[in-house]
């Protein structure tokens, strides 16, 4: 798209006021993202969050964060503490102004400063709160601390990742406050758009284990109707008396392959992989003439004498992507309709050819460090619609003076003597 | 206002399959909308057939997996191979429908005739999700596969498991579950422009795209620093100790996470101050990082006599950020869970009480509401009666025919 010609940002009339820190970062971002006018409010000196790495360059400064630039997008940055009575009253004045309100403080912390969200309906009675916790606003464990690997522990997602002779492990790259941060976003606009349809106003309360919940797919029934818990199983999968592997080596790594046979996409991905196998003169006469239509996991999942026939098979399908790269393999499956997968490095995410075609990559501007840098693109793309990342990550207090006094009116004396308070 | 929803009066026409459309429909689902799920029953959802299912038996009805992803929804069964339902679900979609949800690899639609260019022209303010693997544009976009495969494609199994083990699975089609969010955030955001501007909206999503969106710092440290992220099991650059400690039992584990000296006191006293954590090499956070495989065991050695919920109050209570590694089963007992009301028992047709995965935050004013999933064809009645407006003559050809079909159990 030429520059000049933007469409509009959907969320542009709207502004959010962000308190959070970084378990719930996300969701000013994404809003942001979609054209929200996002304030994120810091305390004097700014968010601990700054502190969190990586770093640009490895400098670890509180400017130089690359946790803090990837979350904070599209929002501009004042400081206000919160603890002192000239900030509080900055803070209800800004609420007068704005939309929706997200936090991430412990139950009753705003409430304490007589800003919870009674507190806020007195000041704008449509008011929007988000408050996002590890738990929840009340309940046995509102007051419990954990950020992504005890939301991931008692999510339940952990038990469920990683090799069998090991302990449960997490996700590699942290993940619980970035879904906590997309699922409060949709609920504030859910929220949102029914205060446009009635006037009404009201408080959001996120639990982040109960996000970190819905990680687990079809795992959460299985004790209620099966009797059973699902468990971690490394590279492979089991159904009843078989073990079915999910990842093969291949010359330069790993992919995911399911190889199953049935009807559907299931038959069409293995019939091409043993035609390609066959191209190659690596497929046995067995995987040749096997019926896969026939070839049922549910059955083979009762026969005690199963594991012996697809250990064959598997270990032919190994030494066949032992001679094949990872793209080599993309290719071909999505060629042949393969349910077929390279285990990409983040290097090989980056250099995806979709993303680029797809123009996925934004560049940022970073004035202060001379640089242009390229950021994670959209959530998806309107026809009549902007959506992206609009400029980089506030610095400390950097719209402090656009905020304070030119769109509320304070003076450059009042700024000065606030500063010297602690009170901004 | 007493017993409204969100979406009260939405109307959601959901061509969604398996994961990501579903789920995302469901979302409108569960907070008012007037959700039509179309499926075929001579081609029916995968998931209709896949674990769990009530009493371990398969079914087309009795599969909660499908379920928890169509809650509170209404099913059409409709054989979209006869021109017959091809027009009916279009008449659906433009004299009915404010939102049309589909998860197709591109061009499906078009050759149904309900693209977004087609129905938008009947029905313009229309607001039409198209959600698939790699997104409607570029070289890769008819390419098709579960979420597994987004998931590696993401980067997600590379990067997860341990230093000295090759890459691992992580549970799940994993990036169908981060998908839905986002798609509930667009859907929401079209909604919201609509109101305010009464025009309709096609959004074009790509679950790859939307699978890196968590992992955006790790994408920023390779495209600046040019560092990939490596394994490193349940460790943290900012906390020592940060692991899952063994505790007593069989597949009993806790997670602690240690980010302050303040929180490495606690534990220290948790613990009975112990000689080995008076060592001064454990005393600063780089000496504990320098020593972290001696920390973890040692660790480990106090944890493992000891029981996992017990452990966890303690070292809450003392400030430490610490949480049991919980399955499945535990979370149905999880007391906060519970006070949450999120495990929802709904009455199904045919199931009777069901488990059903709840809501993950509440609306004071408006809370939403999981109710069953439907049998396969349950509202064929309603639909085309109410909704259609077809005779009881048309209804009973159409059933003839085939055109309509039910799911027999």
């Amino acid at each position: 798209m030429a520059e000049g010609q933007e469409r509009p940002f959907p969320l542009s009339p709207f502004r959010v006021l962000d308190l959070t820190d970084e378990q719930g970062s996300v969701c000013g971002k994404a809003l942001g993202d979609l054209g929200a006018d996002v304030i994120k409010i810091e305390p004097p000196g700014g968010d601990p969050a700054r502190r969190l790495g990586p770093f640009y360059h490895d400098e670890p400064d509180p400017e130089k964060s690359l946790h803090w630039f990837a979350w904070n997008t599209s929002k501009r940055g004042i400081t206000l503490n919160l603890e002192t009575a000239d900030g509080r009253a900055l803070f209800q004045r800004l609420v007068h102004t704005a939309d929706i309100v997200v936090e991430s403080f412990p139950p009753e912390h705003l409430a304490r400063l007589n800003l919870g969200y009674e507190d806020l309906t007195r000041i704008k009675p449509d008011i929007i709160l988000t408050s996002i916790t590890p738990f929840g606003q009340t309940g046995p464990y509102a007051n419990y601390k954990g950020s992504d690997l005890v939301l991931q522990a008692m999510g339940g997602y952990a038990y469920l990742c990683g090799d069998e002779d090991r302990p449960p492990v997490r996700v590699g790259v942290p993940q619980v406050a970035a879904h906590a941060g997309l699922e409060a976003a949709a609920a504030s606009l859910f929220a949102l758009f029914h205060r446009l349809r009635t006037g009404e106003g009201q408080h959001v309360d996120l639990s982040m284990q109960l996000v970190a919940i819905w990680q687990l797919m079809n795992a959460t029934p299985f004790p209620k109707l099966q009797g059973e818990d699902m468990k971690r199983q490394g590279q492979y999968a089991r159904l009843g008396y078989i073990r079915r592997r999910s990842l093969y080596e291949c010359k330069d790594g790993w992919v995911v392959g399911l190889f199953y046979g049935g009807r559907g996409i299931s038959l069409v991905s293995t019939q091409a992989l043993v035609r390609w196998m066959d191209e190659e003169g690596m497929a046995s006469q067995e995987l040749k003439e096997k019926d896969w239509a026939s070839w049922d996991m549910a059955q083979m999942a009762q026969d005690p004498n199963a594991q012996e026939e697809i250990d064959r098979m598997e270990a032919a399908v190994m030494a066949f992507f032992r001679t094949k790269t990872k793209a080599e393999i993309f290719e071909r499956a999505f060629r042949d309709r393969m349910l077929l997968a390279p285990a990409n490095t983040i290097k090989d995410v980056v250099e995806h050819p979709q993303l680029q075609a797809r123009g996925w990559w934004v560049p940022l501007d970073h004035p202060e460090l001379g640089q242009t840098l390229s950021y994670p693109g959209p959530m998806g793309v309107f026809n009549n619609a902007a959506h992206r990342p609009r400029f980089r990550a506030p610095r400390i207090g950097e719209h402090n003076e656009e905020v304070y006094l030119k769109e509320m009116g304070l003076s450059q004396e009042e700024l000065v003597t606030l500063q010297q308070v602690g009170a901004i | 206002m007493a017993g409204s929803r969100v979406f009260d009066g939405i109307k959601v026409v959901d061509f969604g399959w398996i994961g990501v459309g579903p789920i995302s429909a469901k979302y409108m689902a569960d907070h008012g909308a007037t959700v039509i799920r179309v499926e075929s029953a001579s081609r029916p959802d995968g998931l209709r057939m896949a674990a769990p299912n009530k009493d371990a038996t398969p079914g087309i009805n009795r599969s909660q997996f499908f379920a928890s992803f169509n809650s509170s929804k209404l099913s059409l069964g409709l054989n979209m191979a006869h021109p017959q339902a091809r027009a009916l679900a279009k008449r659906l979609c433009v004299e009915w429908a404010d939102v049309v949800v589909e998860g197709f690899t591109p061009k499906a639609m078009q050759a149904w005739g309900l693209h977004y260019e087609a129905l938008s022209k009947e029905n313009p303010g229309l607001i039409m999700l198209s959600t698939c693997q790699l997104g409607q544009t570029g070289p890769y976009n008819m390419y098709a596969g579960y979420g597994n495969m987004a998931a590696a494609l993401g980067g997600y199994y590379d990067f997860s498991g341990w230093p000295d083990r090759p890459p691992v699975m992580i549970y799940g089609a994993y990036t169908d579950l981060i998908t839905p969010h986002i798609n509930a955030t667009l859907l929401a955001t079209a909604l919201i422009h609509r109101e305010r501007t009464g025009q309709g909206m096609w959004i074009d999503n790509s679950q790859f795209e939307s699978g890196l969106f968590t992992a955006a710092p790790a994408l920023l440290d390779y495209t600046v620093n040019g560092r990939v992220a490596q394994r490193r099991g349940n460790r943290d650059e900012a906390g020592a100790p940060h692991g899952v400690y063994p505790c007593a039992g069989d597949e009993r584990w806790i997670a602690i996470e240690v980010f302050t000296d303040e929180a490495w006191r606690s534990l220290c006293r948790a613990m009975g101050d112990p000689a080995w954590s008076r060592d001064p090499k454990f005393a600063t956070f780089l000496g504990r990082k320098k020593h972290e495989d001696e920390l973890d065991l040692l660790v480990g050695e106090w944890t493992r006599p000891r029981e996992a919920y017990d452990l966890m109050g303690r070292l809450q209570a003392a400030g430490v950020p610490a949480g049991v590694v919980q399955k499945a089963s535990d979370l149905h007992e999880d007391p906060q869970v519970q006070h949450r009301g999120f495990f929802v028992w709904a009455e199904h047709t045919e199931c009777g009480p069901m488990p059903y995965d709840g809501l993950e935050f509440i609306l004071s004013k408006t809370p939403g509401e999981v109710r069953a999933a439907p049998c396969l064809g349950e509202h064929n009645e309603y639909v085309l009666k109410e909704i259609l407006h077809v005779s009881d003559q048309e209804l009973g050809d159409l059933v003839v025919e085939g055109v309509i079909e039910v799911g027999e159990g």
